[in-house]
């Protein structure tokens, strides 16, 4: 890892390219191997299809397979931003009413071992031949991780923490808000990063019991038709689809969190400040111990700097 | 009229451990304060220092006893002094700025009056240039200076400061303490000020109260009788070596607790 | 003292030793003649395995030499998957998926039926009053997803004449029937004939056996080209390599399908000993269904199992001109009855 500042700017591009150019290059190794290897062995189609073959498919079915995509898309959205929201309100009723906490988390808990294929004729009874069981099926699959790192994130916070707002006369309301809220973003988008690939997993399920069209559809028909090529196709859709949405959520959060990736300010990526510029390399903790030095020189001259101004002004008195 | 007079009298202090038990972590200590004099309270860790200014800043319920500050009873009212804690508990997800008007935020002041105030003061705490910066960037002095610029732009009368310098090695110490007399002078607030450093307790106060371990009570209070105006050498004058043996002697005393009981006799109250 | 006790153990070990060698020769427990045979069933174990497991209980197969374990494939679709992939020796499969797999690629081979008939249908509650195909209009049809199924329904309605786009046909799984009776879809779009109706009877507390509480339109009744069900499928390479071992299995299994229709009440109760989640009134009306769909003419001349190729050539059109296949496929090499037993 470099250190100095113009070396860090200059190959920041560099170690991006390179961080990426290795994994992109060990998937493509991979791939041919498999290629060749169902080639040489002759394994049949049905069995494990050569990615050449899948691709081939995917261009030619990409119509079919986009189509069915925008419906599992709608079913995947609707359905995350509903666990959101559920685990949310439920995170917060558990971190503030321990007659909550004690009554119906172990409930949650129970729900969770239920399969989800067995819920769904149920919910298709209850809410009708539409959307909304497919929706609830996806919510409840990324419902459970998101909730408990919303309670962890809540809950994480010290007692002095709060001691010290209290000290300043705030309200419950500020202390969450300005407090507890802000203190659990990091666990609140690790599980929202979770939940998106749960998501996927979720309204692809939720289409195996109950659903004419969609992506997860699409594969039970091809499967049936021992299509087995488009399978694979559908499921590198659908992945490409999860990596995807992990990595908007992942970005969102980078964007949030800006004191949390090493971001010395927030005008950082508008202006640089000159005086920062020098010192401005949190990557390695020589440097920032560099830093907290360099910066402490500084005031401290300052500092002395306005007593001796102030001392000389006063025959050496501090009024 | 917010002064930052306080009196405490007979206070009590009582606990539940874990263990169920109840422990007395304050026994009958009385402290009195005119405005903008500066305390030190000095004693062994753990002995209950803490609680008392948890008991002032109206955050504990005390068993017996009274809080007054200005003539107001401030028992279980938290929100009537600034307390200081002894982490500089910095928002990390706040810039320098936005953290140090935490206090007028809270309590509901206009935001723009208070950063225009805040901004011009940055200078005078050593953090200019540093208003949109997140405290992980600064070094452990800045961030102490920030959570003061933090307490003082609360514009309470009486300021609590809990071992405000314990984390910084003692060059920095020794300026940031030179420097918040400073501070203490320019803004007159009344201060109480707890450390372990009997150097750091005199050269900064108008009266050390030493206390003992728990239950604490004051073993005693050594008047501070050194220029209001001090420069950094007083703490080389014989007058300062005497304050220093007074206070080094009340902390032995702690072993041989049979003669404290006179001292505190002696030390008395301010009438007023 | 010490020569009686010795003469004791050695009389022991003695009479050990010739058991064992007895028990070696015995050629009940010869472990090592008894080949062992998967048989993939189409799902989980229903009335419609009960001539399997009836050959298992009355050691037909064992008769034959044969240690057969079942396999439940967790889709109907997979058993010819299993099969050509060696995963089992037969599997249970209609002649759609034999022909879908041929038409892929995979090596099957239909080599007997249980069901000379596939009676997929539409059923229609009786009181939602519909008496005509036509009538179907407006109505919500429930499907299993199946796609031979949804093709053949689509087939018979339009060729009623119905218009497809005023029929709601929705994909419900393999659960129906709640969704029947709470209304949520007005038919079945892919009955089969023993099995939803009896099973919907039983929820409206009628006998299992009763026809006046539905209406029944049977594909292969409605212009669908007639179809095989429930074949037994397996690879052609194996069977090249030992065709004694298949026409070893179809012996016994033959012996019990025979037995099976004539013990129906025996049948049903050894099922249910190995499997009694199994409702035993809807067992009898569906077992009773199953066996009328188990003979036809050509049985009467072939034996039981037999196929007429001439059916899965007029079946290999149909699905080609649906759509369900790209390529022909050669129907000779998809089916053959030279294993199955001489009657």
């Amino acid at each position: 890892m470099s250190i100095s500042s113009e070396t860090q700017s200059r190959s920041r591009y560099g170690v991006r390219a390179r961080e990426v150019a290795a994994p992109a290059l060990l998937m493509f190794l991979c791939l041919a191997v498999w290629d060749v290897a169902v080639r040489l062995l002759d394994v049949p189609a049905f069995v494990l299809p050569a990615p050449t073959a899948i691709l081939a498919t995917m261009v030619q079915d990409r119509a079919l397979i986009f189509s069915q995509l925008q419906i599992t898309m709608f079913e995947i959205v609707t359905g995350y931003f509903l666990a959101i929201i559920v685990g949310f309100c439920v995170s917060v009723a558990i971190v503030y009413s321990a007659a909550f906490r004690r009554g119906v988390l172990p409930l949650i808990v129970a729900a969770q071992t239920i399969p989800v294929i067995a819920i769904a004729p149920i919910l298709v009874i209850w809410f009708g031949y539409n959307y909304v069981p497919r929706v609830i099926i996806t919510a409840l699959v990324a419902f459970f991780p998101l909730a408990i790192s919303f309670v962890t994130g809540l809950r994480a916070l010290e007692a002095e923490w709060i001691n010290f707002f209290r000290s300043l006369n705030a309200t419950p309301l500020q202390i969450f808000f300005k407090l507890r809220f802000p203190a659990a973003l990091p666990n609140i988008f690790a599980g929202l990063k979770v939940a998106t690939t749960l998501a996927v997993v979720g309204a692809t399920i939720s289409e195996w019991v109950g659903a004419s069209a969609g992506l997860g559809y699409l594969m039970a028909q091809d499967s049936a038709q021992i299509n087995t090529t488009r399978v694979f196709a559908s499921l590198v859709v659908l992945g490409s689809c999860g990596m995807a949405f992990f990595a908007i959520i992942s970005m969102i959060e980078w964007l949030t969190m800006p004191w949390a990736f090493g971001r010395l300010n927030r005008s950082q990526w508008r202006r640089r400040n000159r005086e920062q510029a020098s010192d401005a390399n949190l990557s390695s903790t020589a440097t920032e111990h560099r830093l907290g030095r360099a910066a402490e020189a500084e005031p401290r001259d300052r500092v002395t700097a306005t007593l001796t101004r102030t001392v000389s002004g006063n025959n050496g008195r501090i009024k | 009229m917010n002064v930052g007079r306080l009196e405490i009298s007979h206070l009590r202090v009582r606990y539940s451990a874990p263990d169920g038990q109840g422990l007395i972590a304050i026994e009958n200590v009385d402290l009195s304060l005119r405005a903008s004099e500066f305390a030190a309270i000095i004693g062994p860790s753990g002995c209950g220092k803490s609680t008392l200014l948890n008991v002032v800043a109206g955050l504990l319920l005390p068993d017996s006893g009274a809080v007054r500050l200005d003539e107001r009873d401030v028992v279980g009212r938290p929100g009537g002094v600034a307390y200081m804690m002894q982490r500089d508990l910095l928002l990390p997800w706040r810039s320098v700025l936005d953290n140090v008007v935490l206090g007028p935020e809270l309590a509901g002041v206009p935001q723009l009056q208070s950063r225009r105030t805040a901004r011009a003061l940055l200078k005078r705490f050593g953090l200019e240039g540093f208003e949109n910066v997140y405290p992980a960037a600064l070094s452990g002095g800045m961030r102490q200076r920030a959570a003061l610029l933090r307490t003082i732009l609360c514009e309470r009368p009486l300021i609590l400061l809990d071992e405000p310098f314990g984390a910084l090695d003692a060059l920095t110490r020794a300026a940031m303490s030179e420097w918040l007399l400073g501070i203490q002078r320019e803004f007159r607030r009344t201060m109480i000020l707890i450390t372990h450093d009997p150097d750091e307790a005199i050269y900064l106060s108008d009266r050390v109260y030493v206390a003992t371990p728990r239950p604490m009570q004051i073993a005693g209070i050594v008047d501070v009788r050194l220029p209001r105006d001090r420069h950094r050498d007083v703490t080389l004058t014989p007058e300062f070596a005497a304050h220093k043996r007074e206070v080094l002697a009340y902390l032995q005393q702690e072993r041989d607790p049979a003669d404290w009981s006179n001292n505190r006799r002696r030390a008395g109250r301010y009438d007023e | 003292m010490t020569g009686t006790l010795w003469r004791r153990r050695s009389l022991i070990t003695a009479a050990i030793g010739c058991a064992a060698v007895a028990s070696l020769m015995n050629p009940g427990y010869a472990q090592d003649k008894l080949v062992p045979f998967k048989v993939a069933l189409l799902t989980q174990p229903g009335i419609w395995d009960a001539p399997l497991f009836a050959a298992l209980d009355q050691k037909f197969f064992e008769a034959e030499n044969l240690q057969v374990s079942f396999i439940s494939p967790a889709t109907p679709a997979d058993g010819v998957k299993l099969v050509a992939s060696g995963g089992a020796q037969v599997a249970t499969a209609h002649s759609t998926e034999v022909l879908i797999a041929r038409s892929r690629g995979l090596p099957v081979v239909s080599i007997a039926s249980n069901h000379q008939y596939g009676t997929a249908g539409i059923m229609v509650p009786a009181d939602a009053g519909v008496t005509t195909l036509n009538q179907l209009e407006g109505k919500t049809l429930g499907v299993t997803g199946i796609p031979f199924n949804k093709v053949m329904l689509e087939y018979t309605l339009q060729r009623a004449g119905v218009d497809l786009s005023k029929v709601n046909i929705v994909t419900v799984g393999f659960t129906p029937i709640p969704l029947l009776l709470s209304k949520r879809i007005d038919g079945l779009g892919d009955a089969i004939t023993w099995s939803e109706p009896a099973m919907y009877n039983t929820q409206i507390s009628k006998p299992a056996g009763d026809k006046s509480t539905y209406k029944y339109f049977a594909f292969y009744e409605n212009g669908v080209p007639r179809y095989y069900t429930f074949g037994i499928v397996a690879d052609e390479r194996a069977v090249a390599k030992d065709p004694e071992l298949y026409r070893r299995y179809l012996r016994a299994w033959k012996k019990g399908l025979e037995w099976t229709v004539k013990n129906q009440k025996a049948a049903i109760d050894g099922l249910r000993k190995h499997h009694p989640e199994i409702n035993e009134a809807e067992s009898v009306a569906n077992l009773s269904e199953i066996v009328r769909i188990s003979e036809s003419p050509e049985t009467q001349k072939g034996g039981l199992g037999w196929q007429d190729p001439a059916v899965w050539a007029k079946q290999e059109e149909f699905m080609r001109e649906h759509k369900l296949i790209d390529a022909k496929v050669d129907v000779s090499k998809a089916v053959r009855n030279d294993l199955l037993p001489k009657s």
